[in-house]
């Protein structure tokens, strides 16, 4: 008499983590530990880069309590407040490039610093009220700047610092946000708002709406790295992409704007893992799909259901140091009687905008 | 009444064109000079000030007149007279000028300015030397000494930068700017602002030295000393006048 072997099947002996009734419906604490197997480490020497939209924001500030290098090349000038100094762009990413919510607008900047297109003046300078503003990084100033002459100094010296920093980083992360922009007629600018909100004005025969396709955002990016490896001289760098869980603020698609949400995290989800797959120094990180599901409850987003509550944000984080072996550190004491302004900060954010004066108008 | 003069070397100033029979009439005066390039450096412990220890720290030496100013309790003094407060720039010791730490583009950058400071805009510019000011030894001995005198207190701000200034490249303002005039008046108006936040925030008095006039922010040559950042007797004087007169 024989017994029968159980029959052999590609799912046995898998991890836990492959199984939805072992894993997800046993709570988040038993999925987080398992989320993310990184394939390559990221040292505490390595120096770290960190750009992409709002959501990114709350990456490097967390980076940095873990005892990582994270790369600041246009620091904020002695004095000032921090929540003053990130109100005009500072200490927020590791140059003062603002928000950078979508790959053609990464490529566009990235393509300037490495010296493959040029911009002028008369693209990229915005005037409202007798005041300027810098079309690609409009939020860094709110008030403004005096001239264009003045935004054009600025820039100028902003980009030497962006190619600095392409070639000094060995980390570069990068959170994607959008698949929705404004550019020119001649697509050579991608803004970061839609001209006329901040400052600017809106003009039909030279700025039109664009939606990247997946392809689009996968071509973007290959890009944006076949541009550093030139401007790099080959050297190697590791990146890592996460895809902003921060819902859109506004949509010109013609769609809800929930659909178009939903439809343009899919499109960034779906091009991050191409990418990510076909590449062993691209990783994927996923923090859109901590915050964004419902299986880990209904308290990841506050009650304007857009942002992100600092909870999940923690939480994110935790899942990010427990991957590379890191610990997070307190966050630096501060004064909260001579600075109330910084307790409760919000990520700066020029999508917002959009929401904002599109009501008061 | 018995006033406490104290401050750095341009209180030094006030102590050097002092003179009993002529300035403070009337009044007990005392002078505590802690020279520091961005007011005095001094601590405040029950009533009583300390200077930092004058062997570890030998340019910081303090002087009094009498010498017995030292030993004064602070609750004896009638009034209280700071100097000095919103330290900007300082042709001799260029490391410590606030000035050489970022360039401001809306003012004409010298072509020839090989390495220069990280542009900034005016408002980030106005940011950065109000928090700078409101952290100088000066300005935070200010707020502890309000903290725990409750007699009136004075304050003597820096002189404004001569005119001359605008020529003398070893100052910041020269180097930087190609206009250093249109500069100078943006930065003047910056620091008289935040001496008025400052003294009206802590309840200080603020000697407006009646120097220099609104419409032309510039100290005039003959009052400042050669070095184009202390006081000239003829200024010291000025000043004691004035002390004289917001006491009376």
């Amino acid at each position: 008499m024989t017994t029968a072997a159980s029959p052999q099947h590609p799912y046995r002996g898998l991890h836990d983590r492959a199984f939805w009734s072992r894993s997800v419906a046993a709570g988040a604490d038993a999925v987080l530990p398992e989320l993310f197997r990184p394939k390559f480490q990221i040292d505490p020497q390595d120096r770290i880069a960190t750009a992409g939209s709002c959501f990114a924001q709350h990456i490097g500030r967390y980076l940095g309590r873990m005892g990582l290098c994270m790369i600041d090349l246009e620091p904020s000038p002695p004095g000032i407040a921090a929540d003053i100094a990130e109100a005009h762009g500072y200490g927020l990413y590791s140059a003062r490039y603002g928000n950078i919510y979508t790959t053609r607008q990464l490529r566009r900047l990235v393509e300037e610093a490495t010296g493959e297109r040029t911009v002028l003046p008369e693209e990229i300078c915005w005037e409202r009220g007798g005041r300027w503003w810098d079309a690609l990084r409009p939020n860094v100033e709110p008030q403004g700047c005096e001239s264009r002459e003045e935004i054009v100094g600025h820039r100028k010296h902003h980009i030497e610092k962006v190619s600095q920093l392409l070639n000094e980083l060995d980390v570069f992360i990068f959170t994607l946000g959008l698949t929705e922009y404004w550019t020119s007629v001649d697509e050579a600018i991608a803004y970061p708002i839609a001209p006329g909100i901040i400052a600017g004005s809106f003009d039909a025969q030279r700025h039109q709406f664009r939606q990247l396709s997946q392809g689009e955002v996968v071509q973007d990016f290959l890009a944006v790295m076949n541009s550093l490896r030139r401007w790099r001289s080959g050297r190697p760098l590791r990146v890592l992409l996460t895809v902003s869980p921060v819902p859109l603020a506004a949509t010109y698609s013609g769609r809800h704007v929930m659909t178009a949400t939903m439809g343009s995290k899919a499109t960034l989800l779906s091009a991050a893992l191409e990418l990510a797959g076909a590449d062993p120094l691209i990783e994927y990180f996923p923090s859109f799909e901590i915050v964004a599901n419902p299986w880990f409850g209904n308290h990841t987003f506050a009650p304007d259901k857009r942002s992100v509550t600092p909870e999940t944000i923690e939480r994110v984080m935790q899942v990010w140091a427990g991957s590379f072996n890191l610990e997070i550190l307190p966050p630096r004491p501060i004064d909260l009687k001579d600075r109330p302004a910084l307790a409760d900060r919000d990520a700066q954010c020029e999508e917002f905008l959009t929401d904002i004066f599109s009501r008061r108008l | 009444m018995k006033i406490l003069l104290l401050g750095n070397s341009l209180m030094g100033c006030l102590l050097e064109a002092y003179r009993p029979d002529t300035h403070l009439l009337g009044h007990e005066v005392a002078f505590i000079v802690v020279p520091g390039a961005d007011g005095p450096d001094l601590t405040i412990s029950g009533d009583r000030l300390y200077a930092r220890d004058a062997n570890q720290f030998p340019h910081n030496r303090p002087f009094c007149w009498p010498s017995t100013a030292w030993l004064e309790e602070l609750k004896n003094q009638d009034s209280v007279v700071i100097g000095a407060l919103g330290f900007l720039d300082d042709p001799q010791f260029q490391g410590a000028s606030l000035l050489g730490r970022f360039s401001l583009p809306s003012f004409r950058i010298r072509d020839d300015l090989v390495n220069p400071p990280p542009p900034v805009s005016r408002a980030v510019a106005a940011a950065s030397l109000r928090g700078q000011w409101s952290v100088q030894p000066g300005a935070v001995f200010s707020r502890k000494l309000r903290q725990v005198y409750s007699g009136r207190i004075l304050v003597m701000p820096y002189p404004a930068p001569a005119r001359s200034t605008l020529t003398d490249r070893r100052c910041h303002l020269a180097q930087i700017y190609e206009v250093p005039s249109d500069a100078a008046c943006f930065f003047e108006a910056l620091r008289q602002a935040w001496l008025k936040d400052w003294c009206q925030v802590h309840q200080l008095d603020l000697l407006d030295l009646d120097i220099p006039a609104p419409d032309n922010p510039f100290t005039p040559d003959h009052l400042l000393a050669t070095d184009r950042f202390h006081m000239a007797p003829g200024l010291s004087d000025l000043i004691l006048r004035q002390v004289h007169r917001w006491l009376a």
